[in-house]
């Protein structure tokens, strides 16, 4: 798993959840991770344009409308503009053409004054670079119903003060806005019209004893996820009827007994506890949630007691236990919960009699079953579960005998078998998984010869070959691939040949990683240059030089590149910054 | 050009361009104009006058619908449709109008 774990980690820390549940949350995009930040973190656009293929699947290629192309004349051509052009344009053309300017990332404060007083509604400026307080001066009227800040870090209680301006906001994200104070968001009290409210990671939320959210009668989805100072003040959330999503995900301090006060939230369909201190006392509280569809207890101190108490859920379709430790023989009698989507077992240690006897879950279409102590003789059960799209074995003691039952999942997109006992003959029962999008094979005993039963999998956009033994002449056949996005190859098997010669001709290329293959030196960067789509690299631990590294300052699309141990002064390095606009991460 | 499957646009300045009903259906405004919901002027002869709409605009305007049809579905590399600076603002409204 080697850099997948570290990866994971990585993601854990950052951002307070596992790599799996993060692809959960995100309706299954893939878990490249190679920005490892926080998870609403900038993704590679790869991430992005999986979900809106999967879905815009099956429509037609348009051509924009000449309304869209005359807007983005105008937003391209910011330097003509004033506010006596902008005074004949209809303010809901005005909202189109700001909206242009947030995607392409152009606004500046002397751009941010031209929009004050022309009845901006939407203002979704998380990440924006530059945001600052008097952006929020300019855009708080009373017309204001939408505004995400998160992560717009410069924002301080001045700027928030604005608001009160905004009496009908709906919806607000304040997201690791780590400069506001308690006293900053005494403003929220007066946003009684909201619907969504969002401030995950804002320490000074503890201090405020939740007392803003009294009035919010409204108020159907609430995120505090990683406030780790809320201690307690869920009694101010009683009255939230319409209430329908909460996340208290990683609110660390929270006290268990602070459960008693959601019980009468009858609209409750989601409610996110992940790594919480919430005990069997706490989860017992939650009696009332008849409508629940989604359940994380992932990491909660739970036993089989809360188990029990979960089956009454009858219409969770969603439910995470990860990490929890309880017994094996309690987790099996989650198959009466026929509901169930998704299941996330990770790190539980489900065994395979545990396992078999969750055959009734017909409807299930992803599991998680990461570190199980799952082997051949569980694996039957997926002759029954065959809904299945998304399936994660890593790290248990599955073999060739136990993959073979996978071969008939026809509905499979995502499978992950690394650190599993597989070698080559079991990819034999995968050649006609045919809607394979993910696959990770990061597994010693996985060769070149394997990979030649993979090239019927063309719809393959991930493929991850951390450890595997593959040289240069398994990547004949990965090239095959004719939509493949993001590729790991760290044996140290690969050479300046199979650059040169393979991997340079896969041109749909988004991400690769080919750290540890010391045998790649310079003469592969020209050929690295060729694919264009490039916007991560990872060529750790290779034997690159300063010299190299300006051959691919072509890569005009690249985000990260990953260089450490390598021969490279810091020059070099700063110099391919200034030549590469989009490179945010860089690592020496 | 039958005269059964064409419109003649009129701009402000009484300047007509006829161009293929198929065409000018590219504007849901006008689509919805020569259907049977709109006027009988428009959808008997077939001719609509737009007094706020210059011609120079008209002009573009119909390139456009052109363009449209010449390259939707297009499997080869798609040109860009330009629009001269010094239209832009007029080409704006007017394309909101017609709903192009």
């Amino acid at each position: 798993m080697g850099a997948s774990c570290s990866k994971r980690l990585i993601a854990y820390i950052l951002s307070g959840r596992s790599a799996g549940e993060e692809r959960e949350q995100q309706g299954g995009v893939p878990d490249l991770g190679a920005v490892p930040l926080s998870f609403k973190a900038r993704r590679l656009s790869i991430d992005n344009k999986e979900e809106a293929e999967s879905r815009g699947r099956g429509k037609e290629k348009v051509l924009p409308d000449l309304l869209d192309v005359c807007i983005a004349h105008f937003a391209g051509s910011l330097d003509n503009f004033d506010a006596r052009v902008l005074d004949q344009i209809p303010n809901e053309l005005i909202q189109k053409i700001f909206d242009v300017l947030v995607e392409r990332e152009r606004l500046e404060s002397g751009t941010i004054a031209l929009f004050g007083g022309r009845d901006i509604t939407h203002a979704r400026l998380a990440y924006q670079p530059n945001v600052k307080d008097d952006w929020l001066q300019s855009l708080c009227s009373r017309e204001l119903r939408v505004l995400h800040i998160s992560h717009c870090r410069q924002l301080t209680d001045f700027g928030l003060h604005q608001l009160s301006h905004s009496l009908n906001l709906t919806e607000l994200s304040l997201d690791c806005c780590f400069n506001i104070t308690r006293e900053g968001l005494e403003v929220l009290k007066g946003l009684t019209r909201l619907r969504s409210l969002s401030l995950e990671a804002c320490d000074c939320v503890g201090k405020t004893g939740l007392s803003f959210l009294r009035n919010m009668a409204d108020l159907r989805e609430l995120s505090l996820d990683m406030c780790s100072e809320l201690t307690h003040g869920l009694e101010n959330l009683a009255g939230l009827g319409k209430l329908e999503r909460l996340n208290l995900g990683w609110c660390i301090n929270l006290r268990s007994s602070e459960m008693r006060h959601l019980r009468g939230l009858e609209s409750l369909k989601e409610l996110h506890l992940t790594r919480c201190s919430i005990n069997d006392q706490g989860v017992k509280q939650l009696g009332g949630l008849k409508n629940l569809r989604n359940l994380s207890l992932a990491g909660c101190p739970i036993t089989e007691e809360s188990v029990e108490f979960v089956l009454n859920f009858k219409r969770l379709q969603h439910l995470n236990l990860e990490w929890c430790s309880v017994p094996s023989v309690y987790l099996a009698k989650l198959g009466r919960m026929t509901e169930l989507r998704s299941l996330n077992l990770a790190y539980t240690g489900a065994t395979d009699a545990c396992l078999l006897k969750l055959f009734g879950l017909r409807n299930l279409e992803s599991l998680n079953l990461d570190s199980c102590k799952i082997t051949d003789d569980g694996m039957s059960i997926f002759t029954y579960l065959e809904n299945l799209k998304s399936l994660n074995l890593s790290d248990t003691g599955v073999g060739n005998v136990g993959i073979s039952y996978l071969a008939k999942l026809a509905n499979l997109e995502e499978l992950n078998l690394s650190y599993t006992t597989i070698t080559d003959s079991a990819l034999e029962s995968l050649k006609d998984l045919r809607g394979l999008r993910l696959l990770n094979l990061d597994t010693r005993h996985i060769t070149d010869t394997g990979l030649a039963k993979l090239v019927g999998l063309q719809n393959l956009s991930a493929l991850d070959l951390f450890g595997a033994k593959v040289t240069d002449s398994g990547l004949r056949h990965i090239k095959q691939l004719k939509n493949l996005k993001a590729l790991e190859l760290c044996s140290g098997g690969i050479t300046d040949f199979g650059v040169i010669n393979h991997i340079s001709q896969i041109s749909t290329l988004v991400s690769l990683n080919l750290a540890q293959n010391h045998r790649i030196t310079d003469a592969s960067l020209p050929y690295l240059s060729r694919l264009s789509k490039l916007e991560s690299l990872n060529l750790t631990h290779s034997r690159i030089t300063n010299l190299g590294l300006q051959q691919i300052s072509g890569l005009k699309n690249l985000v990260s590149i990953s260089v450490y141990n390598c021969k490279l002064g810091k020059n070099a390095v700063e110099k391919l910054q200034t030549q590469l606009p989009k490179l945010q991460s860089i690592g020496v | 050009m039958s005269k059964e499957n064409t419109v003649r646009l009129i701009s402000a300045e009484g300047f007509e361009f006829v161009i293929d009903y198929e065409a000018a259906c590219v504007s849901n405004t006008i689509k919805n104009m020569l259907s049977s919901q709109g006027s009988f002027t428009e959808s008997e002869l077939g001719e609509i006058k737009f007094p706020e709409i210059s011609t120079p605009i008209l002009e573009k305007v119909c390139q456009y619908f052109y363009y449209k049809l010449r390259y939707t579905n297009s499997t080869h590399d798609i040109p860009p449709f330009d629009i001269a600076p010094e239209y832009a603002l007029e080409l704006l409204m007017a394309s909101n109008y017609l709903d192009t």
